[in-house]
């Protein structure tokens, strides 16, 4: 078992090398996956997540004891990206390319299925509108509270539990009208095979 | 589909993972501890600010004057001499943010010394009323716990089990914490008690190392900083005349023992209300003491105490929670696993040190762990009774 994430804070603000290792090891994932959420490519995410560590040992004696280390590392990471997109001006489309699983797809004949809903599930996000899917990712990609979701992205709770209500219903809206078509396809093919 | 299943998964969705290299590098790029001073954590400037520069005018050649060796018991008149200026300097400034490190264990008094706990680090943010009637502000951050004055009310909150409490005054003694106050506190020491062990100013700094002798607290053994023979060393920059550090030892067996130091002070005209704003987790749980029947009302402290481990004993959760405001604590008094099995003393109230409530020493045997200490409590509130504030 690791450290707790109090006592991390607490050996960070300490300035142990120990510590850091640890903050990069547990989050550096996090950092990167939400930086590709937000739009930038697999090269730049990775510069990114660099200067968004390096910034925050930079800013490491603000780190308050109750923070929580995912929500300030991504507090600065999406201050990183907009200065990028502020600066050099990229064309960024959210996640475009983030449709596909991580690994190399569906094993065993028996996890088709849920592979194929897993993607559809990953279309459906990236189907939301930017607001959406970056409030959905941060909520449940990355395991933050909704107070929390609010100070990565400037918005009291109260709005972030709205979007999150208006992302389930559009998730929700598109998942059921896919399964209508894909059953009557289904039901198709099978009236096709066995007539 | 349901709200609940589509939750369930979009909770197991995971974002796109880097390229193995790139924690590598990540690691590579965090600085030493050499570079400290150069990535925010490291020893904390004095600033010098406009208007200390009168002052410093003004007493700075004064502390120049010579290095002056003053050995021995104490002179009231040459020791407030040194001591004066440090005063007059830093009490000048606005607000401090202190690092200090404190022998002691998670839970217990400022001034209650233990010396089976470990250096704990305490961070104090101090705003000084600015004018008659302002109460000031303060956080104080300690391991377990955060406790804040924003100025109209004070919020304790402990992350370790989530739970805070709130009161409408000052619940920080902003004396504790004001380097100023320290100072004085030292000028205004009886001089048959204390001893000059030395006195120095060169290199641009004056150190002044004092030993005090601690008071009589026979037949019982010391537990209080006041009990103890202890030395205060404190050291001062001789251009401002700002404090730099404060050490505290007690002797207790012959041994010099560290009790507390300054880790760094940073002097600041003000704080920014952003330092007040205690942001809690949305599921926090919100202590407190709790309307009682009037039979609770009458009890004294002993009473009080016995009564607690008596109820917890029986798993009796209403009652324990009437005399602990604690629901974490009131959780685990009454679980099983923990509850009192067998009371074996209750000892008589006394107070000691600069806690506001009372010590109730106690022999309780918990399972087959007999513990020997003292319970917290204190009646500073609304229904003024006495209640559990710690010590188990």
């Amino acid at each position: 078992m690791g450290l707790s994430e109090h006592f991390l804070v607490w050996r960070l603000r300490q300035g142990d090398p120990e510590a850091c290792r640890e903050l990069v090891r547990r989050h550096h994932r996090g950092v990167y996956g939400y930086l590709r959420r937000l739009g930038a490519d697999a090269a730049q995410a990775e510069d990114l997540t660099q200067e968004t560590y390096a910034k925050a040992w930079l800013r490491i004696g603000t780190l308050r004891r109750t923070a929580s280390l995912r929500s300030w590392l991504l507090t600065i990471a999406r201050n990183e990206f907009l200065q990028w997109v502020r600066v050099d001006r990229p064309e960024v489309a959210m996640g475009d390319d983030l449709v596909q699983l991580p690994g190399q797809g569906p094993g065993a004949d028996g996890e088709l299925l849920q592979f194929e809903s897993e993607v559809e599930l990953r279309r459906a996000v990236v189907a939301l509108e930017p607001a959406l899917q970056e409030t959905v990712a941060l909520h449940y990609f990355q395991g933050l509270s909704l107070r929390e979701v609010g100070a990565v992205m400037g918005v009291p709770a109260g709005t972030v539990k709205s979007r999150v209500n208006r992302a389930l219903g559009r998730l929700r809206e598109r998942l059921e009208t896919k399964e209508a078509k894909h059953g009557t396809e289904r039901a198709g093919k099978a009236l096709a095979r066995n007539p | 589909m349901e709200r609940n299943e589509l939750e369930r998964r979009l909770h197991e969705i995971r974002e796109p993972a880097p390229a193995p290299g790139l924690q590598a590098r990540l690691d590579q790029g965090i600085p030493d501890s050499a570079r400290r001073p150069e990535i925010g954590w490291g020893p904390r400037r004095i600033p010098m600010f406009a208007k200390l520069t009168a002052t410093v005018a003004m007493l700075g050649g004064a502390a120049w004057i010579s290095v002056m060796m003053l050995v021995g018991p104490a002179s009231p008149p040459l020791l407030a001499a040194v001591l004066e200026p440090i005063i007059l300097a830093t009490e000048q400034v606005g607000a401090v943010h202190l690092v200090v490190r404190m022998l002691g264990r998670d839970g217990e008094d400022f001034s209650f010394v233990n010396l089976e706990g470990e250096m704990t680090e305490v961070d104090a943010w101090i705003e000084w009323p600015r004018m008659p009637g302002d109460p000031g502000r303060a956080r104080v951050e300690k391991r377990d716990r955060i406790r804040q004055f924003d100025g109209t009310e004070t919020v304790v909150y402990f992350p370790g089990r989530n739970e805070a409490y709130r009161f409408e005054a000052s619940g920080v003694n902003l004396e504790l914490f004001w380097p100023a106050a320290w100072v004085r506190y030292i000028q205004n020491l009886p001089t048959p008690g204390v001893e000059i062990v030395s006195h120095d100013e060169s290199a641009g700094r004056g150190r002044l190392l004092l030993r005090e002798r601690g008071a009589d607290t026979t037949p019982l053994e010391p537990m209080f900083l006041g009990g103890f023979d202890r030395e205060t060393e404190i050291e001062w920059d001789l251009k401002t005349n700002l404090l730099l550090g404060l050490k505290r030892w007690v002797y207790h067996d012959g041994q010099r023992r560290l009790f507390s130091e300054v880790v760094s002070i940073d002097y600041l005209d003000a704080l920014s209300a952003e330092t007040f704003k205690l942001e809690l987790p949305d599921e926090v749980r919100w202590g407190g003491v709790k309307l009682a029947s009037i039979d609770l009302l009458d009890l004294g402290p002993r009473e009080v105490a016995d009564g607690l481990f008596d109820a917890a004993r029986r798993g009796d959760r209403e009652r324990v929670a009437m005399l602990c405001p604690s629901p974490a604590m009131v959780d685990w008094l009454v679980d099983k696993h923990n509850r009192p099995t067998e009371i074996l003393y209750i000892g008589e109230p006394f107070r000691a040190g600069e806690y506001a409530g009372v010590y109730v020493p106690y022999k309780v045997r918990f399972g087959s762990e007999v513990r020997e200490y003292n319970l917290a409590l204190r009646n500073d509130n609304p229904e003024n009774r006495w209640v559990f504030d710690g010590g188990i």
